[in-house]
């Protein structure tokens, strides 16, 4: 099944069990929690609720606007899925939503550049359950069985990015260079608050300055891609 | 009602609600219902059900049914009451039933009748009916004429003689005469009637007859396909055709005409075919070609050849070189020939008419000439006058016109007289022997361009000179120009002298190294023909020649070894064009090249080389090279077998370098076998000690190593098969697909969309009916259930009813019983 791609084999294509000791166990798995990805019929329409657009709805749903961010969730795609990491076939990722919405982003997915062409794919996301490519049947996105940990490596790392942690770990010191096992991040795709979740095993930050999530995307992915060293 | 719904709401005991639970609750959207309650829908439905299918369960069995309708009966109403009730319906019965189509007035029962003298105006109006029907009905029997009803009726005034003398018959006569006249009328009439009628019918048929007639010769339409005769058809053609110009016949020819024309035909076709060879021939003519041949001139001269051929008759040499008129049928057999065979038809040709060798040939000639001798002087003189008028005139003291020479030697000497202006004499002698000037003068220019052959190889036979080169170079061009006007005399005559070269080399010189006239004949072929053809009846069987003698020649000395690489560069002049790979020229090169070195890496690829030492490094130069400074190598120094010099190596290793160089070029497209075959040229190439050469040759080595080099590096394809190891650059990053006329509520919209909705529905409604139908079923046995009980109990009250009564008469008995004993006991006692 791999020779198919005549390219890098996406970390999620179907192998032969024959395989296996092919697979490559260098993959980094990033979890976004809590992201902000809601739909609601305004004015006839569906659309992803955001802070600046819909106010006025949501002041009137008693919500606040704040808590109602889908562009953080679009930079942090698109700072991950156009990593060099994800390019080299290195890179998964997941995202749930304050909603509990689990979604797994396929690594072929070639994000929609534009925050108004995003939220509409979204909003087909979320109601299809699934986004497939545009030439082929393949899925690109798909809302997939909660709890996350069932598509996570067994006995893998996993780490919850934080600020208000007092351990501080570089980005391109998050694992050493020879292990060859995968690494489970988990980033919080919100504008404010600390995430909880029950599946880390320890908690770090990246830096001693407060972060945007997209950011800490771009960091850790870049941390990575110098360890495992694709440049 | 609102306020009554939310008092009913509030009444519900809030155990008996269901709420239901939202899993994806989208903010703006209608919700459905929250909140349900079961019991109270059970209840409507147990209540509707007892409306509808409980009302039938009761009346199941029961067939007819009896109903009084009898009036006040059951309210208890007096006699009297009763009876005006009953007048009353009677009455709207009537009413309802009579009012309908009554027009005049409803309130009395019978009907009003109107009438007449005291008789209903009914029955006077079935009599009347005579007065008010006009003349038409006359015929109507009882009806009496007019005339009849006048008397009859408004009879009296002045009267008649005639009624005078009526009045005394009696009525019952008159009324019996009236009749009679009337059946008398009524009788002229119906016969006047019929009359017409018939007349009317007749005329009407012969008009149909008349119609039918016209019919058939007025319309020829095309509903009834009509039969097309000739004569149909061919006005049909005159009509479609009018426009079409009429065109003459062909005439009918006569046979000789005819074979003419095939003849014409057939020489076209011919033409065509040596175009194709004349095409490539002028187009690469560079070297003998005269001056005013350019590209297309080759196109032109067949042309005006055509033009010229159609124009005269043929004359031609058979086998046994007897001057013969060629006849048309021959000529047309050879071509056909041509034509159906190709080339292998013209290969058999070949052979069996030009079994002979060049010398052959000249003795032919020599005696054929001796035999027509008288009638061409006569002509010639002929020529000469028609010539003069129209060559031009050059400002030399040179004759204008020239009578072609007898023979050989005749030619030798025309020449030596005009030995400056040689080219000018063999270009006039050809202008005057035109084939369009005079009959005959073909077969001349044939022997013209034999002699000129002939010359041509005496020549290379002599002592070789840079005189005798341009001579040779003359004669060549001569050949040429005389080769436009019968190319297979030409073919012919130089295929002998091939042969005769083929013969030499077979018999005697076997190994011998080649002479000048075997090479100058190979660069004649060169020049003559086209040698890029893949077959051409003259240019194989040169390269063949050629090959050979490059094979089989030995190499004793550097002299020889000149002479190979001499013929070798006119072998690539062969194969320059067509890129054909001779592989006799490349192991000449090969073997030739390992002379220049000391170390051996290889055997020698042909068997002329020598084995022993001091030959075998014939080229190498063990010391500098201090010799005389470098000039082109000269012909005459190869082959006048002049002492050598001790530049001659030098020379003889630059023109091999320089073959090399040729043989690269030419190869270079080979893109597979190119490194294969230049590999080990550069090996050797390399090991060549450059340090001994002067400046130049050095210069040249290395340009031509380092091009090899270069070459063989980029044609070097050849790779050892192994794992196809997939590159891995980058994922394939997919679009994704973005529908634009999304629709939220129906997100899987589809184009089976309308079916599957359609099947989810026809799903929904059979479970719903079977659920209705389980439902109804659960009712009606509740309700049968409920009826038997209720049957039961009664029936076991009832037993308990009699029970208790007969307990009681049999208590009642037995305590009876039991004082009567107790008396009796009594009584006894
Ligand atoms: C905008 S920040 C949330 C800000 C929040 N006040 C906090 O301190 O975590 C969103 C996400 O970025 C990541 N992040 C921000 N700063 C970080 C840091 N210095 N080190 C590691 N992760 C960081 C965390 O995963 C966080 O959930």
């Amino acid at each position: 099944m791999s020779h198919e791609y005549d390219t890098v084999a996406p970390p999620n294509a179907k192998r032969m069990k024959t395989d296996n000791q092919l697979e490559d166990k260098k993959i980094l798995y990033v979890v976004l929690e809590g992201c902000s990805l809601e739909t609601a019929k305004v004015g006839g329409e569906y659309a992803i609720l955001s802070s600046d657009k819909h106010a006025n709805f949501l002041r009137k749903q008693k919500k606040d606007p704040a808590d109602y961010r889908p562009d953080i969730l679009h930079q942090c795609l698109l700072n991950l899925l156009d990593s060099p990491l994800n390019r080299a076939g290195k890179l998964r990722v997941f995202f749930r939503t304050s909603k509990n919405v689990l979604v797994d982003v396929s690594p072929q997915c070639r994000i929609p550049r534009t925050f108004d062409r995003f939220c509409g794919l979204m909003v087909q996301l979320l109601h299809k359950l699934s986004i497939r490519a545009a030439e082929t049947t393949q899925k690109l996105m798909s809302v997939v069985k909660n709890p996350v940990s069932n598509h996570l490596p067994v006995g893998s790392r996993k780490m919850l990015m934080s600020f208000n942690v007092p351990e501080l770990t570089m980005a391109n010191k998050l694992v050493a260079p020879e292990t060859d096992e995968p690494l489970v991040l988990i980033i919080g795709g919100i504008a404010r608050g600390k995430i909880v979740v029950d599946y880390n095993d320890s908690e770090t930050k990246i830096s001693n300055y407060p972060l945007s999530a997209a950011l800490t995307c771009a960091k850790v992915t870049s941390g990575l891609e110098e360890i495992w060293g694709i440049i | 009602m609102g306020v009554d719904k939310k008092q009913k709401q509030r009444k519900t005991n809030p155990f008996e609600l269901k709420f239901n639970k939202s899993k994806h609750d989208i903010l703006g959207r209608k919700k459905g219902a929250q909140v349900g309650a079961p019991t109270a829908s059970r209840k409507r439905a147990h209540e509707q059900r007892e409306q509808t299918l409980g009302v039938e369960y009761d009346r199941k069995n029961k067939i007819s049914k009896i109903v009084d309708k009898r009036l006040g009966e059951k309210d208890g109403k007096s006699e009297e009451e009763k009876g005006a009730m009953r007048f009353t319906e009677e009455r709207v019965k009537n009413y309802k039933r009579a009012s309908k189509f009554n027009l005049t007035d409803d309130g009395d029962e019978e009907e009003e009748v109107l009438t007449h003298k005291g008789k209903a105006l009914s029955d006077i109006e079935k009599y009347d009916k005579s007065m008010i029907s006009d003349s038409d009905d006359d015929e109507e029997p009882g009806n009496l004429g007019s005339n009849m009803v006048k008397v009859a009726h408004f009879g009296g005034g002045e009267k008649t003689a005639e009624e005078h003398v009526r009045e005394k018959i009696s009525r019952e006569d008159m009324i019996s005469n009236l009749i009679a006249k009337t059946k008398l009328a009524r009788h002229e009439k119906q016969q006047q009637k019929d009359e017409l009628e018939l007349m009317t019918e007749s005329l009407d048929s012969k008009y149909q007859a008349l119609m039918g007639k016209m019919k058939a010769s007025f319309r020829p339409t095309g509903r009834q396909p009509l039969e097309k005769d000739d004569y149909d058809k061919l006005t049909i053609t005159l009509k479609t055709e009018a426009d079409a110009r009429a065109t003459p016949a062909d005439r009918k020819l006569s046979e000789e005409e005819e074979a003419l024309k095939e003849k014409e035909r057939l020489e076209t076709l011919e033409a065509a075919r040596i175009s194709k060879n004349n095409a490539f021939f002028n187009a690469k003519s560079h070297l003998s070609a005269d001056a005013d041949v350019d590209i297309d001139a080759g196109s032109k001269a067949d042309a005006r050849k055509v033009q010229a051929k159609n124009s005269r008759f043929e004359v031609k040499f058979d086998d046994e070189g007897g001057l013969i008129d060629e006849d048309t049928v021959e000529k047309s057999r050879i071509l056909k020939k041509n034509l159906d065979g190709s080339d292998e038809s013209d290969d058999d040709e070949d052979l069996e008419d030009e079994e002979e060798d060049l010398d052959d040939l000249l003795e032919d000639e020599d005696e054929l000439e001796e035999d027509s001798d008288d009638e061409e002087a006569q002509e010639a003189q002929k020529v000469v006058k028609k010539a003069k008028k129209s060559a031009p005139e050059p400002a030399e003291t040179l004759p204008f016109v020239f009578e072609m020479p007898k023979n050989y030697k005749k030619f030798c000497a025309l020449l030596e007289k005009h030995s400056e202006s040689m080219d000018l004499v063999l270009e006039r002698l050809v202008k005057c022997h035109h084939p369009s000037l005079k009959e005959g003068n073909k077969k001349r220019l044939n022997k013209l361009f034999l002699l000129c052959l002939r010359w041509f190889d005496d020549m290379s036979k002599e002592e070789l000179t840079a005189e005798s080169v341009k001579e040779m170079n003359l004669a060549q061009e001569t050949m040429h120009a005389l080769m436009k006007f019968d190319i297979q005399y030409g073919v012919r005559c130089v295929r002998a002298l091939i042969r005769q070269h083929w013969k030499g080399r077979q018999d005697k010189q076997k190994s011998s190294p080649v002479s000048f006239g075997l090479i100058s004949a190979i660069r004649l072929v060169s020049g003559l023909f086209p040698v890029a053809d893949s077959w051409h009846p003259v240019v194989v069987p040169a390269l063949f020649l050629a090959t050979e003698a490059l094979c089989s020649a030995k190499c004793a000395n550097l002299n020889a070894l000149a002479k190979q690489i001499q013929l070798a560069n006119a072998i690539v002049e062969y194969v320059s064009e067509s890129k054909r790979y001779v592989p006799e020229l490349v192991a000449f090169a090969r073997s030739a090249l390992l002379l220049a070195v000391t170390e051996k890496s290889e055997k020698f690829a042909t068997n002329g080389f020598p084995i022993s030492k001091p030959h075998t490094e014939m080229l190498c130069f063990e010391e500098k090279y201090t010799g005389p400074a470098l000039q082109p190598i000269s012909l005459t120094t190869i082959f006048n077998n002049s002492p050598s010099d001790p530049s001659l190596k030098l020379h003889v290793l630059r023109a091999l370098l320089s073959l090399i160089q040729h043989l690269r070029v030419i190869y270079s497209n080979q893109n597979e076998t190119y490194s294969i075959v230049f590999k080990p040229f550069l090996r050797i190439l390399e090991s060549i000690q450059a340090k001994n050469l002067p400046a130049e040759v050095q210069e040249e080595l290395e340009t031509l190593c380092a091009s090899m080099k270069a070459e063989i590096g980029a044609k070097c394809r050849l790779v050892h098969l192994s794992l196809v190891k997939t590159e891995k650059s980058m994922l394939k990053m997919l679009e994704p697909r973005f529908e634009w006329d999304f629709d939220p509520e129906r997100p899987h919209h589809g184009p089976k969309d309308e079916k599957k909705k359609l099947t989810k529905n026809l799903r929904n409604e059979r479970r719903g009916a079977i659920k209705e139908l389980r439902k109804d079923t659960a009712f009606l046995a509740r309700k049968q259930l409920s009826s038997v009980k209720t049957k039961d109990r009664a029936r076991i009250a009832a037993t308990k009813r009699v029970m208790g009564g007969l307990m009681q008469q049999q208590g009642e008995w037995n305590k009876e019983k039991r004082t009567a004993d107790v008396e009796k006991k009594k009584d006894k006692k």
